[in-house]
This record gives structure tokens, sequence and C-alpha cells, in this order.
């Protein structure tokens, strides 16, 4: 446990030396945020849609891109580039598991970017005037269960991630196939419209996929959208997928691992 | 020109070398676009219009911006990733050729798999113009082709914007993209939509109103002044004020060595 706990801390201090573009990407941040609501803001004025009140979908675009880092589709280069040129070798010599290595560093560069980015963006967020503010939580609880589900959705979101590092070993080349991952991952994660937003039969299908459990359900609860007692049945859902996510990860890599073939020396 | 047709050609056979890749990742670009649109779509199923524009006229929008946006991520990539020309010392090469440094930075990439993007967007633009009731005169004819002119001439400007902030700092790139990505999906919809200062903003300093609402409302035959037809030819200030701006950071640029 120790070896991974390092590895995190590592990636964690390399990711938080980056703070001119941490600045550069909450102003990013800021101006997606504000140009979403600024669009829906304008469908709203014709009646409201089904599925979110106004209120409840500009704190959910503010979420969203407050903790942007800890659940977007972003692969990590190095990573990707270590299976293609086959710098992967240097991790299989080590007695540890590349699983969790990979797993450890995911998600530790994840929250150091969103140690950075997160409190400025929720601080200026919730000042704003004219009623594109972010809204406080409901009650301490629905705080609490939406902290539970987002930790429990990141580490979902890495293990998905894990799934396409994976991939990299059979298609041998990560050109191409990021960019189908980002379509599919952002459209049924609710990125491109939420999902609230979709119509019924499209909600069904994101909801039944694991990507939503980390880039929708955190903020539904938060929103007060989904209220705590199905907020808590979705907090058991997490734990199941998030556990058939690594165990398939694992077996996967594993039969890979078998079959490898280190070229060159 | 003839320079730039030159390299873009070995570009292309050098892309095609590897078939299987260039497939995937069109294709990928392809779903990109695609999938936005169906977002778009899923929002006028439960909305029905936005202000007073039906889906398709925003369709129609959707496909000017993504279409010419894609042209210029393929002809122009060079400009795109031109953080990587600095990095590597590349554009000190560039320098010391006697040809001109935006041709040549320009020349550095092309990008065949985003046919997949601007196969992609040329159907929707064609589907939401068969779709709306166009009165077509050979001056609305030349309305439209101004419009994806001057949307491409800003995509450019903005390209051209980007790479010069590389000559400054390659850090904090992100930013730049408020104006290239963040400009194609506000150019999806008409300006009019958005408060008053976002929309000056995206009228007057990056002049995405004037490709955008203005020709489109006599297009669609929403207005009768004539003059609302030919502003896309105002983007032409903005490019040159860009170019401008390249040279004065060309000026400034100083080595990284190596």
């Amino acid at each position: 446990m120790r070896k991974y706990i390092s590895f995190f801390k590592l990636s964690f201090n390399v990711a938080l030396q980056y703070r001119t573009s941490a600045i550069a990407g909450i102003l990013t941040q800021f101006f997606w945020g504000i140009m979403q609501i600024l669009i829906y803001r304008a469908f709203y004025k014709n009646g409201a849609g089904t599925g979110m009140v106004l209120e409840q979908l500009v704190s959910y675009i503010w979420l969203r891109q407050a903790f942007y880092s800890l659940i977007n589709h972003v692969t990590d280069s190095d990573i990707k580039s270590s299976i293609e040129n086959g710098n992967v070798a240097f991790e299989l010599i080590k007695p540890i598991n590349l699983y969790w290595i990979w797993f450890s560093k995911t998600s530790s560069s994840r929250m150091a970017a969103c140690l950075l980015k997160c409190i400025p963006v929720i601080l200026i967020a919730s000042i704003l005037p004219g009623n594109i503010n972010l809204n406080g939580p409901a009650s301490l609880g629905t705080f609490v269960l939406f902290a539970v589900t987002l930790f429990l959705g990141m580490f979902i979101m890495t293990s998905i991630i894990n799934l396409f590092y994976i991939g990299i070993f059979y298609t041998m080349t990560s050109k191409g196939t990021t960019s189908i991952f980002y379509a599919l991952l952002e459209f049924f994660g609710g990125g491109f419209i939420p999902i609230a937003l979709m119509p019924k039969l499209w909600q069904t299908i994101c909801y039944l996929l694991p990507i939503s459990l980390a880039t929708d359900l955190p903020f539904r609860i938060y929103t007060g959208n989904i209220n705590i007692l199905e907020g808590l049945k979705y907090v058991v859902v997490q734990f199941i997928w998030l556990g058939i996510l690594v165990v398939l990860g694992s077996i996967l890599l594993k039969k890979i691992m078998k079959n490898v073939v280190i070229q060159g020396g | 020109m003839k320079l730039y047709f030159k390299t873009v050609l070995m570009n292309i056979k050098s892309q095609l070398e590897y078939k299987k890749a260039f497939i995937i990742s069109t294709f990928g670009s392809f779903l990109i676009t695609f999938l936005l649109i169906i977002a778009v779509y899923f929002l006028f199923l439960n909305f029905n219009q936005v202000g007073d524009w039906t889906f398709y006229e925003v369709a129609f929008l959707f496909g000017l911006s993504y279409f010419n946006f894609s042209l210029a991520e393929m002809f122009l990539r060079g400009l795109d990733h031109f953080d990587e020309t600095i990095r590597n010392g590349e554009f000190d090469r560039l320098m010391i050729r006697p040809q001109n440094l935006l041709i040549q930075s320009i020349c550095m990439e092309f990008d065949l798999s985003k046919i997949g993007r601007i196969v992609q967007t040329l159907i929707v633009l064609v589907i939401s113009i068969s779709k709306i009731n166009i009165d077509w005169t050979k001056y609305k004819i030349l309305v439209f082709i101004l419009m994806n002119i001057g949307c491409f001439i800003i995509f450019f400007a903005i390209f051209i914007l980007k790479a010069t902030f590389c000559f400054w700092t390659i850090n904090g790139l992100e930013f730049m993209n408020i104006l290239s990505e963040g400009g194609k999906k506000v150019a999806q919809y008409p300006i009019n939509i958005y408060e008053k200062w976002f929309r000056l903003f995206f009228t007057y300093i990056v002049p995405f109103g004037i490709v955008n609402y203005f020709p489109v409302m006599y297009l669609f035959g929403k207005s009768n002044n004539l003059y609302f037809g030919i502003t896309p030819i105002g983007t032409i200030v903005f490019f040159v004020t860009c170019i401008f701006i390249w040279e004065i950071g060309v000026k400034h640029y100083e080595s990284t060595g190596s």
C-alpha cells in the first residue's frame, strides 16, 4: 500500500507545479460556465423544460466546472505513450501491480488539479450577480452525500480510464481511439447536455451506464434533483460498479501480461 | 501558395500510409460533431425553440461555425500546434529560411483526419438549408458565401492569435481555447440570444456577430436590410489586427535555445 501512496504523492506534487496552467484553466472553466448558463437561460425563457429547473441547472453547471478536473475523461499522455513505445516494460520489472500504479497516478493528478481549481471557481461562482450564481447545498446531509459520491465517482472514472489504457495494448495506438472514447464519454456522461434534459429513453440508457455515476450523479444530489434516500441507493450502485470495473480491468490486464512481447532492448 | 500545396500533398500521403489509424481518427472526428448536433436536437425536443429560432435555423449556424472551424483545423493545424514548434526549437529553423514565417508555420502540419468532421458538418449544413424556406436570389447566394469566408477568416485570425501567444508563454495555452473552441460554440447559436455584454464582446471584439446574426437575419428573410448581408466583410479588420499582433510577437521572440 505504501508504494502506491508514494506514487500518489509524486504525481500530486508534479501536478501542483503547473500554476500558470491552473490559472488559465480556471479562467477557461469560468468562460465555459458562463457561456453554457447564458445558452440555457435563453432556452428556459420560452418556458420551463422538463427534467430540471433553471436554478438547479445553474448550480449543476458550476459544480461540473469546478470539479471538472476530478471527473473528466482526459487520459494521461505519458501513460499512453509508455504503452505505445514500450516504456511500460520498465514498470513491469518493478515488483508492483501495474493496474494500481496507473490507478494511483491517475487519481492523484486529478485530485491535485482539482485542488488548485475548485476553490476559486466555487468562491467566485457563489458571489456572481444576476441569478447565475452557485447556490449552497440544501442541507448538511446533501453535502456529505455529494462529497462521498463525488469521490466514488472519481474512482469509477479512473477505473474506466484504466480500461482504456488496457485497450491500447490491443490497438497499439491511441490516436483516434482517444477521440472516440472522448465523444462517447462526454455524450453519455451528460457533457454535451445534462442527462436530465435528454429524452426519456436516452436518460435510461445513460443512467444504466457507469459514466453518469461519476459525471452526473454527485451534482444532481447537490442541487436536490435527487433526494437523499434515493442518493443513498446510488452509493451502493457506485460501489458495485467500482468493484466490477476494477476486477474486470485487473483480470484483463493480467491476461494481456501473459502474452505481452517486449520488442528490442 | 504553390509551396503550401506541395507540403500539404506530402502530409496527406504520409498520413494515408497508416490506413487503420487514419480511418479510426476520421471516424472519431465524425462522431464528436455528430453527437454534438444530436445533443442540440435533444434540447429542441425539450424546449421547442430558443428565442424565435427553430432547430433547423440553429443547425444551420452550427453547421456554419463547425464546418469552417474544421476547415481551419485541417488546413491550419501548424498554427494550432504552434507551441510544439516553439518548444522544440523548430521555429529557429524556419527563421533562417527566405520565406514568410506565417506561411511556413502553417505548412508545418496538415491534419487530414478532420475530413470526418468536415463531411459531417457539411451534411448538417445541407440538411438544414433544405429544411428552411430561403428565397434564394443571386445576392443571397453571395451572402451565404461571404458568411462562410468571413467565418473561416475569424477562425484563421484566432489561430494566428493563439500561435502568437506562444511567443510569450507556452504555459496556459488553454486560455486561448476560449476564443477558438469557445468562439465555435458561441457562434452555433444566434448571437442575440445572449446577454448584452456577452453579445457586444462577440460582435465588436471577436466579430462572430457579423458572420452569424446579421447576415443570417437577412438570409432567412427576418430582416430586409441589404447591408446586413455584407457585414462579414468586416472580419478583414479583425484579421489584419491579428496579423499585426503576430508581427509584434515575431519581433519579441527569443529562442528557447538548444
